[in-house]
């Protein structure tokens, strides 16, 4: 199984997001705008999509990184730095 | 002659006077246990599964889908468990149960072939002549069960097991499952749409809802718009004649496809802010309040969480809302004069500390389902049943159990960026605690300067049960509980 392309990351990450918070459109999600203050999602929204990239990659991201992975093109850049496959 | 037990519309929050069943998930001689699920009630704040209380076997279903009626109504009637009941003539179609084509496309074709000539909900006119339904074969589907199985992306012939060969929401759910890998908590999400699948669709004016996934777990992708967009014009959605004008229909019957769903959910949210309106008026009209507030010093808390987590896979993380709650509630049992209800002119206490927790929808509005006896569950089980709670209240997948009456009622504001909440008590509880965000300030510690993760706890009071002593002796004991964190 091949490593995700950022693109194939970016993509992954808005649809953990739009399956988190499916009244969030994620069409119009601006990549780099910060997923708590600009798109509106919780500390609850937050770990949900810890969780759930920890389901579908096996990776566990930090509480203390999370202070750098606020924005969706982070968080996926952050993925692919690491590997990221996606294993379900 | 088996004695009946009366099954009745039941009460699902304090303020609720009526329901709607949206689904019944049991047909006439099944046999149910004692809470089992066995109907789906629409009320103005939510749709909720409600169980029954006692083991039987279903004689008679006396209410219809998309029959509003009041609390109290006798919805079923049970046999005692072990009767044999013989289904009624009209139903005793042939058993065999008929495959129902469940198409993840507009609804149109059970408009158009089963044509309402008057104002009726659409469910109704399906449920109320079952003989007439089971026979035009496809229409024994609801519409809120096609919604349900274009959303999971399931296709294709289905096996009915409802009443006369009707697809039912559990045979949905069952098929999205086996259909693809779908973790279980991903039922009340639809099915994912990519990003680009998207745009395309914005550009040629396609509604993604409507369209098949064939990317993974069904997803929605761009060629599924790409093919959608050139293929010959699909059924495009005409208004059925007349536009239903009930209510419950637009709420219930999504046709045309994609301008329905957005009224639908447009009149749930006017009249959940409808029934938070009168329940407000009702509290200050009725409670005299008064609020108190203090700063609580999280550093300690704050400190034993990170640790903590450190030490818990990702799926197992606190939250500080749980730790908060946790506090609360166990303030709560030490102070229960405060945790109970407003009766008959005088403090009921409560028996254990049920607390409402406030979740707010991000459309707008608010429910508060209920964490029983939180007093006597750790913070990992409190964190596990927010986090549960959460995540069915946005889903609107709450079940009648979690809306019970709650003993006292916490809102955390802490997301939202406010120093500090000065709430109103739910009626008819005696107080409601507020937390504000946790935040950095300069504190005093031992004659020094120093910064401190901070958080304003208030609470709110019905002056009739308390005065300001056991307000902030309430105050104080959450405290006190937040500087000893290990102890929670």
């Amino acid at each position: 199984m091949t490593t995700m392309t950022t693109d194939q990351s970016v993509q992954f990450v808005l649809d953990t997001v739009s399956g988190i918070a499916p009244d969030v459109d994620v069409a119009t999600i601006d990549l780099d705008a910060d997923l708590a203050d600009d798109v509106g999602l919780d500390s609850m929204d937050v770990l949900n999509v810890m969780i759930a990239v920890h389901d579908r990659t096996g990776i566990t991201i930090a509480e203390r990184d999370y202070p750098r992975l606020r924005t969706v093109r982070s968080l996926a850049e952050e993925l692919v730095a690491r590997g990221a496959t996606l294993t379900s | 002659m088996p004695e009946l037990h009366p099954f009745r519309m039941p009460s699902l929050g304090a303020d609720m006077d009526e329901g709607t069943i949206l689904e019944w998930r049991v047909a006439v001689g099944d046999a149910v246990k004692r809470g089992q699920l066995v109907a789906l009630v629409q009320t103005e704040k939510a749709d909720l599964d409600v169980e029954v209380f006692e083991d039987g076997v279903v004689q008679e279903l006396c209410v219809g889908v998309g029959e509003k009626v009041p609390v109290g109504t006798v919805l079923a009637l049970l046999a005692p468990a072990g009767a044999t009941v013989k289904a009624p003539a009209a139903v005793a179609e042939p058993v065999v149960v008929e495959p129902v084509v469940v198409e993840p496309v507009v609804v149109e074709p059970v408009l158009a072939a089963a044509p309402v000539t008057h104002a009726e909900p659409v469910l109704a006119a399906v449920v109320a002549a079952p003989v007439s339904a089971a026979a035009a074969q496809g229409h024994t589907t609801s519409p809120v069960v096609r919604h349900l199985a274009e959303r999971l992306g399931v296709s294709g012939h289905l096996a009915g097991s409802g009443p006369g060969g009707r697809v039912t929401r559990h045979d949905v759910e069952v098929a999205a499952e086996s259909a693809s890998h779908e973790p279980r908590r991903r039922r009340g999400g639809r099915a994912p749409v990519s990003p680009r699948a998207r745009r395309l669709a914005r550009q040629a004016g396609l509604d993604v809802a409507v369209l098949t996934g064939t990317g993974p777990a069904g997803a929605v992708v761009g060629a599924d718009v790409l093919a959608a967009r050139s293929a010959p014009a699909a059924p495009t959605p005409t208004p059925p004649a007349p536009t239903p004008a009930a209510a419950e229909a637009a709420t219930v019957a999504p046709a045309p496809a994609a301008a329905a769903p957005a009224a639908a959910t447009a009149d749930r949210r006017q009249a959940m802010r409808q029934a938070i309106g009168r329940r407000m008026e009702k509290a200050w009209r009725e409670i005299p309040h008064f609020h108190v507030a203090t700063r609580i010093d999280l550093h300690e808390a704050m400190a034993w969480l990170e640790q903590a987590n450190l030490d818990r896979p990702v799926t197992n993380r606190l939250l500080p809302a749980a730790l908060l709650l946790r506090a609360a509630a166990v303030g709560a049992a030490k102070v229960p004069d405060l945790n109970g209800w407003w009766v008959d002119g005088t403090v009921k206490r409560a028996e254990r500390v049920d607390v409402g927790v406030v979740v707010s929808l991000r459309g707008g509005g608010l429910l508060t389902p209920v964490i029983t006896d939180a007093a006597a569950k750790d913070v990992d089980t409190i964190m596990a049943e927010l986090r549960d709670l959460t995540t069915r209240t946005r889903a609107n997948r709450l079940r009648a159990a979690d809306l019970v009456d709650g003993s006292i009622t916490v809102t955390n504001l802490g997301e939202q960026g406010v120093e500090v909440v000065h709430g109103v008590i739910q009626p008819p509880q005696l107080a409601l605690v507020g937390f504000g965000t946790v935040h950095d300030e300069p504190v005093a510690i031992d004659g020094l300067l120093g910064i401190r993760p901070v958080v304003v706890a208030s609470l709110a009071v019905d002056h009739r049960a308390a005065d300001g002593l056991l307000a902030a002796r309430l105050l104080r004991t959450i405290d006190d509980l937040l500087q000893h964190p290990e102890a929670l």
